[in-house]
């Protein structure tokens, strides 16, 4: 397990190379000149050149990159100017490591941003997650349990729509109506929950159910069919002849077989929504780490571009990585240093 | 500009949108101080509360030398920047505005030749921490313009103005207060006797004093100066100072300045408390909340503009919240004469003949929001031409055509004419290429994604690619010094690097020498000769063909009062006299 969960660390941080490379590549092809977002309207070429060099775009993309990697393993100083640095200290910006750099839209270290944003998408995230999936799952299970009555139709439609309904307008209706017109929740703003943990569920209810209505329609279908399976097979007749209990069988022995489609889903998107949840994140105005990397591809920012591609990517990539040594304890069978 | 375009739901569906950027203008009014503070003669329950700024922009600058956008000038100018000068508040939506003395005793006093400017700053003027405002605080400030390598962003009037050399690629020999490279040759051009301040000129400037209403020209203390890192570190002479910290994307909360002397200020009344600036919202949001107009949102503005699309949905739910002025922006079509066949004088004017603004106006959201023009000047300056539509506002595609049949060019004549692609302007341009096939062009329409359009118009590659091009802008303060020689100078505009602002390749002595003449007056003499040159371009060059004026549409709550837009002076609500009923 200690070697299978070092060879998987290794792969994320090659991983994580490969990305970060892709998107520096991918950001200096474009045509669009990022200097053109700092230099004001009216803009001379000189102007844009002095923007140009304060970005630092004036380097080669090559040495742009080995500084972001250096910034990673010892830190980073900003502006990267030297005469700056010995004549007026003051005005430099000291990003220890791991620098994931500095922001020339917001004025600030990326760590200061994703410190700030990554709370919030985590709350946005771990409140959906456990919603959609005690909704979700349990859904599934009494659709399964009553396959073919009004139970399961009701279930099974109502999750129809939670999945064609796209987010945005779920969310839409969501503020629109209950928060702004009706007062009934709080127009959603982030209260941290070490602050008031009344609030900061009160501010985030909307959110969660507009994610959960949409994921956990999904995952009714998929414990449904899985569920639907399960309990047809063999081993499941043999409990319910020896008389084990009802609720033994479906729980010990019926949704432990569901669990390992259901964590593989789970996981994949706990880690995307951890990256942020950016149409949600947008309509409630909530600035997470989706609403940071939205921001970053509309200003240009390559720095919070290339630091948000870095962190999706990683949660993403170490979530397959929970996923799978997950199977390990839901199903003996798998061995993972194998 | 910025756009933003949602969708939505079963009862409510709300586009929305917005716009920002600069400009200038007015009236000026006597304070005394309130019991709470506010430095005003006006009824005691104006005074007090708390104002809430719903914003769904975030703000790129608060350091007074990179503001540029009309938004954080209105503010920075009315809450924590004074300025030498400034413009006044207005009594009613749409006034004009005039020139008025701000941390200056008088609007400044001018040389014969227009090349001097003198102001004495005003005594008992203080920063938050209660040292004074001095001459040196100014020269300072001003001096951060020119470090175009930290200080980025930000108008470049001083650069422009002062009498600095200049290297062989534009750039000044003065690299600004870090540097230190040139340091003599600004000493030399901007000079402190005392609370004096002398400007000296490079060339004659009749219109400095409204230059120097940008915040660009604010004082700044030099040890509180850190460079990139003051972009948001707001650090008052004004009325309000920042409480804690500015948040990027959040916002913050302005406070009164204890500091701030109301006898010194005949601009600011300052009447609320408090003001609290919300930038973490969306413009569906922020709007939806405004129409709704509950609890604190009844003393709320915004400076965002509710794009046509929302405009039925204002007019519904917003019912005398809302208001409806002229944005600071002129639209315009450029013909290219790098091209061969907008060379030629013949094609240009059949193109401008048969420009149909009907077919504008009526796709970008009707007359309501949308005016026809002849004039680059905004209607708002004073210096407006009102140039007659040569061939009213539907163009006379006949006309044209004899026009263009005289140019010598084979019919139909093949043109290229590109434009900033959103659904509005390919509607648009649909509609005027209507009108000019119908004169004999064979037009291609080439729409450009909003990123890449201004870059792709200034990049020397594409000199020769485009035979006409859509182009947008608004004079950064009440003076078409802003305007004519920004977008058709060529001395200043064109260089190996670019076309500037001048992307047609526009380049005329006689219209150049209009223009050294122009910047030498002042007042009503400098007014008509910037018209002349505005109506010049449009009639007698067709280096331009404007287009239209759009209008910015705004809304408040209903507590608010004093919610009067300032077209002149930067086309927003004016927070100078602006007060919550509480």
């Amino acid at each position: 397990m200690f070697y299978y969960i070092l060879r998987r660390l290794a792969s994320v941080v090659v991983m994580v190379f490969l990305i970060t490379a892709t998107t520096f590549a991918l950001f200096f092809a474009s045509p669009i000149d990022p200097a053109r977002y700092t230099c004001g309207k009216n803009c001379t070429p000189t102007i844009l050149e002095g923007n140009r060099k304060a970005l630092g775009y004036d380097q080669p993309a090559t040495v742009q990159y080995g500084k972001f990697i250096a910034g990673l393993v010892v830190g980073r100083e900003f502006p990267d100017n030297e005469q700056l640095k010995k004549d007026h200290p003051e005005q430099i910006v000291k990003c220890p490591a791991p620098c994931l750099g500095y922001s020339p839209s917001q004025h600030r270290t990326i760590n200061e941003m994703v410190s700030e944003a990554w709370p919030i998408s985590l709350s946005i995230a771990i409140g959906a997650f456990i919603l959609w999936m005690v909704i979700g799952v349990g859904g599934g299970i009494i659709s399964a349990l009553n396959k073919g009555k009004w139970q399961d139709r009701s279930i099974v439609g109502t999750a129809l729509i939670g999945f064609s309904l796209p987010t945005f307008f779920v969310g839409l209706v969501l503020l629109t109506f209950p928060a702004i017109k009706w007062g009934a929740v709080p127009i959603p703003k982030y209260v941290p929950f070490t602050e008031n943990p009344a609030l900061w569920a009160a501010n985030l209810i909307l959110p969660w159910i507009t994610l959960a209505f949409f994921f956990a329609a999904s995952y009714v279908r998929l414990t449904r069919a899985y569920m639907i399976e399960t309990l047809s097979e063999d081993y499941i007749r043999t409990a319910n002849a020896k008389g084990v209990a009802k609720w033994a069988v479906i729980f010990k022995h019926g949704l432990r077989a569901v669990m390992t489609p259901i964590v593989t889903a789970a996981g994949l998107d706990l880690g995307g929504l951890l990256g942020g949840a950016i149409i949600t994140e947008s309509v409630f105005s909530l600035h997470g780490l989706g609403y940071l990397a939205v921001h970053s591809v509309t200003t240009m920012d390559l720095p919070t571009i290339v630091a948000m591609v870095m962190i999706v990517s990683t949660f993403i990539v170490v979530a397959n990585m929970l996923v799978d040594i997950a199977y390990g304890f839901i199903d003996p069978r798998v061995k993972l240093a194998s | 500009m910025k756009r933003t375009k949602i969708v939505a739901g079963v009862a409510t569906v709300l586009a929305l949108g917005l716009t920002a950027t600069a400009c200038a203008g007015g009236g000026s009014a006597t304070t005394a101080p309130s019991a709470s503070g506010a430095g005003s003669s006006a009824p005691a329950s104006a005074a007090g509360g708390t104002l809430s700024i719903l914003s769904g922009t975030a703000t790129e600058h608060w350091d007074p030398q990179r503001v540029y956008v009309g938004v954080n000038i209105e503010a920075g100018n009315r809450l924590f920047t004074r300025t030498l000068t400034t413009f006044g508040p207005v009594a009613k939506d749409g006034d004009p505005s005039t020139l008025v003395a701000d941390a200056a005793t008088d609007t400044g006093t001018v040389s014969a030749d227009a090349k001097e400017w003198k102001f004495t700053i005003k005594d008992g003027i203080k920063w938050e921490d209660g040292q004074a405002v001095t001459c040196e605080d100014f020269k300072y400030g001003i001096s951060r313009t020119f470090a175009v390598d930290v200080i980025t962003g930000g108008p470049n009037y001083a650069i422009q103005y002062l009498d600095i050399p200049k290297n062989a690629d534009g750039s000044s020999k003065y690299a600004g207060p870090y540097k230190k490279t040139g340091q003599d040759l600004f000493d030399k051009a901007v000079t402190c006797d005392g609370n004096t301040i002398t400007f000296k000129m490079a060339n004659p400037a009749g219109d400095f004093n409204q230059a120097l209403t940008m915040t660009a020209f604010g004082a700044f203390r030099k040890d509180k100066d850190q460079g990139d890192k003051s972009n948001f570190a707001i650090f008052s002479d004004g009325p309000y100072k920042l409480d804690g910290e500015w948040t990027p994307n959040k916002g913050g909360t302005f406070v009164r300045n204890d500091q701030w002397d109301p006898k010194t200020d005949t601009i600011r009344k300052a009447y609320p408390d408090k003001i609290t600036w919300d930038e973490s919202l969306t413009q569906e949001t922020l709007y939806e909340r405004l129409i709704a107009n509950q609890g604190d949102d009844q003393n709320a503005i915004t400076f965002d503009q509710a794009p046509v699309t929302a405009l039925s949905n204002v007019q519904g739910g917003a019912d005398g919240r809302y208001t409806i002025v002229p944005s600071p922006y002129t639209r315009y079509l450029v013909p290219n004469f790098k091209s061969k066949v907008m060379s030629n004088d013949k094609a240009r004017e059949a193109l401008a003949l048969a420009t149909d603004r009907s077919a504008y106006v009526t796709a970008a959201g009707g007359d309501q929001v949308v005016k026809a023009t002849n004039s680059l000047i905004n209607p708002a300056l004073s210096s407006f031409p009102n140039t007659p539509l040569l061939a009213g506002d539907k163009g006379d595609p006949a006309k044209a055509k004899e026009a263009l049949q005289a140019s010598g060019l084979t019919l139909p004549v093949k043109i290229k004419v590109t434009y900033r692609k959103n659904d509005t302007l390919d509607k648009v341009f649909a509609g005027l290429k209507s009108g000019w096939d119908a004169a004999g062009f064979d037009t291609e329409l080439v729409g450009i994604p909003a990123d890449q359009y201004y870059g792709t118009l200034q990049s020397p590659e594409n000199a020769t690619k485009y035979d006409a091009m859509w182009a947008g802008w608004g004079a950064d303060f009440p003076s078409a010094s802003t305007v004519i020689p920004q977008l058709l100078d060529s001395r200043s505009q064109i260089s190996a690097g670019g076309p500037g602002q001048d992307y047609g390749y526009f380049s005329n002595k006689d219209f150049n020498a209009g223009i050294d003449k122009a910047y030498a007056l002042s007042g009503a003499d400098a007014d008509k000769a910037w018209g002349a040159l505005d109506t010049e371009a449009s009639t007698k060059y067709f280096a331009v063909i404007p287009l239209i004026n759009d209008q910015f549409v705004f809304v408040h709550g209903s507590n608010v009062e004093g919610a009067n837009v300032n077209i002149t002076f930067t086309g927003y609500y004016d927070l100078a006299d602006i007060s919550v009923k509480h």
